[in-house]
């Protein structure tokens, strides 16, 4: 186990963030932590790192407890803020020799390290920039290599790709999930379930300071009732056809609004398969088809009865 | 040594605000030394001489002729005649600074009690025609009490005891203790404007590390590292230490060389330099107290303006101690530049050193030093508080 939180309680005044948290983060696991703004992902990690004190609860890293103190544990930590924390006085090479060097205090081993976080990221033309310089994409990935460059065994990234282009974002992605091949656990927080379903092996969703579901996405999604989604664009559907929909194996709901017919099913293997062929045997014309999957925001919304992004 | 040497890449970056201040302060420095009135002028009285030209309507009058005697020992008398326009064109043309005139039967009616008035016409605002009427005033003044006091004396006899009296001179010794050597006077001047240029170089100089320091984030990151907090504050105040160290000697250095041949005594120099670096010690408390509150550039630029200029203008930087309004003076004393002012001043007046001529100073060091501390304490409680209550 590479993290371990149990029954953390943070209180401000009367708002508690953090309500009873539990979390375990095993070895080698890129372990997402999802939920809308405010739902306590960001005081969750500064209460790992030691940098809030909390009310009630322990907190393990690599075994042993947390503290303020606990430089030992530290020196295995890389962490990724969600607001850029570089200086901009410092070129690029700098800052991450700086960072670098809070760590790994032999020079020659350091400079070996700055040059593969450099690499990492693609900074190799933008060294001698200062932050200033940089895009915004780039000034993410200098942030990302400050926090990576002594190679640490536990790699923190808070919301790291907040107003990052999507190209910036995938590259952000992908070395996440590089880091994590080469033996990183990460811990990754976000709002956006699109990039936490991506990279995630298993995910904790976050809301009002609980964990109220974690697992793999699959497991996830496997928790709610709805299932897939079928979309088809037809003309001519009346009640009798809809009531003989309704009658098809594992549908849930139908619905026929504006020629668009929208089928949601509760499990049940070849659906669209089945939905066509009904449409066909009664000479029914129909045009777009197209499915969906269950996504984590079903997940939440059928939890918590509110959108993720609400 | 990571946070150390940060410090002072980051410190290069503000390096050259810091060379244009050190620039303006050089400026200042010569430009007041320069223009300073020498202690000698200050510290002597000599009466200037007026020109004027004397019309005589009593010329018969023992006592009038007395009197045009005494004013050709006192004055530069012109002869340009009665004619009103060539006396007033010797006035246009600052010939002479005023006409005098005595007129028929002074003497007489001098000697008889009455009040006779001698005339004068003269530019309007010249110093010579305001110091000719003082001594026509003295003068008649004089003769007045030799006339009532001095029996039936004869006219001749009052003017000879008048002039005589006039003639007596007072050696005039000003007791103001700091006009002194006016040799050391251009060290007195670099040393006190010194307090000006440090105080807004530490402000300048620690605001904009710690303002780099300070950010959320990066003391977020700082404070997720296997670094010690208490190495990375001890990393902190030795950079600063040593960057106010550095400009301190680089200022004090400057000043001795610029001004080498004002140096009397080693005791002195050695004076003005421990008295500089309690100041520097208070400065680079002031920078720190500072620090917590700028946030921005402009928010510096504002805080290290006010704050030197301020303080200093209060407490006798600019303007002499002796000029300012007791109020002033009571409300300076909160400040460390106001000691920091006085002290500099009486070491330049120091003739010995002794335990009692250095007491005052070595106490005035020590209330900047109450102050560096005071000041230091303060900044670290509110620390202290800021980060427990975001903790």
């Amino acid at each position: 186990m590479v993290i371990s939180v149990k029954d953390l309680v943070k209180r401000y005044g009367q708002l508690v963030a953090l309500d009873h948290l539990d979390l375990q983060v095993e070895k080698g696991e890129v372990f997402g932590l999802l939920g809308p703004n405010g739902s306590g992902k960001t005081t969750a990690i500064n209460c790992i790192l030691s940098l809030l004190r909390y009310d009630k609860g322990t907190i393990e890293i690599f075994g042993k407890s947390m503290r303020p103190d606990a430089y030992d544990i530290k020196r295995d930590i890389g962490i990724i803020m969600q607001n850029v924390a570089v200086f901009d006085e410092l070129t690029v090479y700098e800052n991450i020799n700086y960072f670098c060097g809070l760590y790994v205090a032999d020079k020659e081993k350091r400079r070996t390290l700055v040059e593969e976080a450099i690499e990492f990221v693609g900074l190799g033309d933008f060294r001698k920039f200062y932050p200033k310089k940089l895009s915004g994409g780039l000034l993410r990935r200098l942030n990302i290599a400050c926090g990576i460059a002594h190679k640490p065994k536990l790699i923190i990234l808070d919301e790291p790709t907040v107003a990052v282009d999507p190209q910036s974002r995938n590259n952000i992605l992908e070395g996440i999930l590089r880091l994590n091949k080469e033996g990183a656990t990460i811990i990754y927080t976000s709002h956006y379930m699109e990039e936490v379903e991506q990279i995630c092996s298993r995910i904790a969703i976050m809301d009002k300071g609980r964990v109220i579901a974690s697992g793999t996405k699959e497991e996830l999604k496997a928790m709610i009732k709805s299932g897939e989604k079928i979309n088809v664009h037809t003309f001519t559907l009346g009640q009798k056809e809809l009531g003989k929909i309704r009658e098809l194996p594992h549908v849930t709901a139908v619905e026929y609004e504006e020629d668009q017919l929208t089928v949601c099913y509760d499990g049940g293997r070849h659906n669209l398969i089945v939905l066509l062929d009904f449409l066909k045997a009664r000479d029914i014309s129909f045009g777009k088809v197209y499915a969906q999957q269950p996504t984590l925001n079903d997940v939440f919304l059928q939890i918590t009865g509110k959108q993720l992004r609400d | 040594m990571q946070v150390f040497k940060t410090f002072f890449m980051i410190l290069k970056k503000s390096a050259p605000q810091m060379c244009i201040y050190l620039g303006v302060f050089l400026g200042l420095s010569i430009m007041f030394t320069t223009i300073a009135p020498s202690t000698q002028q200050a510290a002597s009285f000599e009466p200037s001489a007026f020109r004027a030209a004397v019309i005589n309507k009593d010329a018969d009058g023992e006592l009038s002729k007395a009197f045009v005697s005494y004013l050709e020992e006192t004055a530069e008398l012109v002869d340009i005649g009665s004619d009103r326009e060539a006396l007033q064109d010797a006035m246009f043309f600052r010939k002479i600074d005023c006409v005098i005139t005595i007129p028929e039967n002074f003497s007489a009616d001098f000697l008889a009690g009455k009040d006779p008035q001698i005339q004068t016409s003269s530019i309007k605002d010249s110093v010579g025609a305001v110091y000719a009427q003082m001594q026509i005033d003295k003068y008649w003044s004089t003769a007045e009490l030799f006339r009532d006091f001095g029996g039936d004396a004869a006219p001749e006899r009052i003017g000879g005891w008048t002039a005589e009296s006039l003639r007596e001179q007072a050696v005039v010794q000003l007791s103001d203790e700091s006009v002194g050597d006016p040799s050391q006077n251009q060290l007195n001047y670099h040393f006190r404007y010194l307090c000006y240029v440090m105080i807004a170089l530490m402000i300048l100089g620690i605001t904009s590390i710690m303002m780099s320091f300070n950010k959320k984030d990066l003391r977020m990151r700082n404070l997720c590292s296997p670094l010690k907090l208490g190495r990375m504050n001890l990393q902190i105040v030795l950079a600063s230490l040593l960057f106010s160290v550095a400009s301190w000697a680089i200022l004090v250095g400057l000043g001795l060389i610029l001004y080498m041949k004002s140096i009397v005594s080693a005791q002195m120099v050695l004076l003005f330099c421990l008295n500089s670096f309690v100041m520097m010690l208070c400065c680079l408390s002031i920078g720190y107290l500072a620090s917590l509150f700028v946030k921005n550039r402009n928010v510096q630029g504002a805080v290290y303006n006010i704050a030197s200029l301020g303080l200093c203008f209060l407490s006798g930087v600019f303007v002499p101690q002796q000029l300012l309004g007791s109020t002033v003076k009571a409300v300076a004393s909160f400040t460390p530049t106001f000691w920091y002012v006085k002290a500099n001043d009486e070491i330049s007046a120091l003739s010995h050193y002794d335990w009692d001529a250095v007491s005052s100073i070595v106490g005035y060091a020590g209330i900047q030093l109450a102050f560096a501390a005071t000041i230091l304490l303060v900044a670290l409680a509110i620390g202290r508080y800021r980060r427990r209550s975001n903790a």
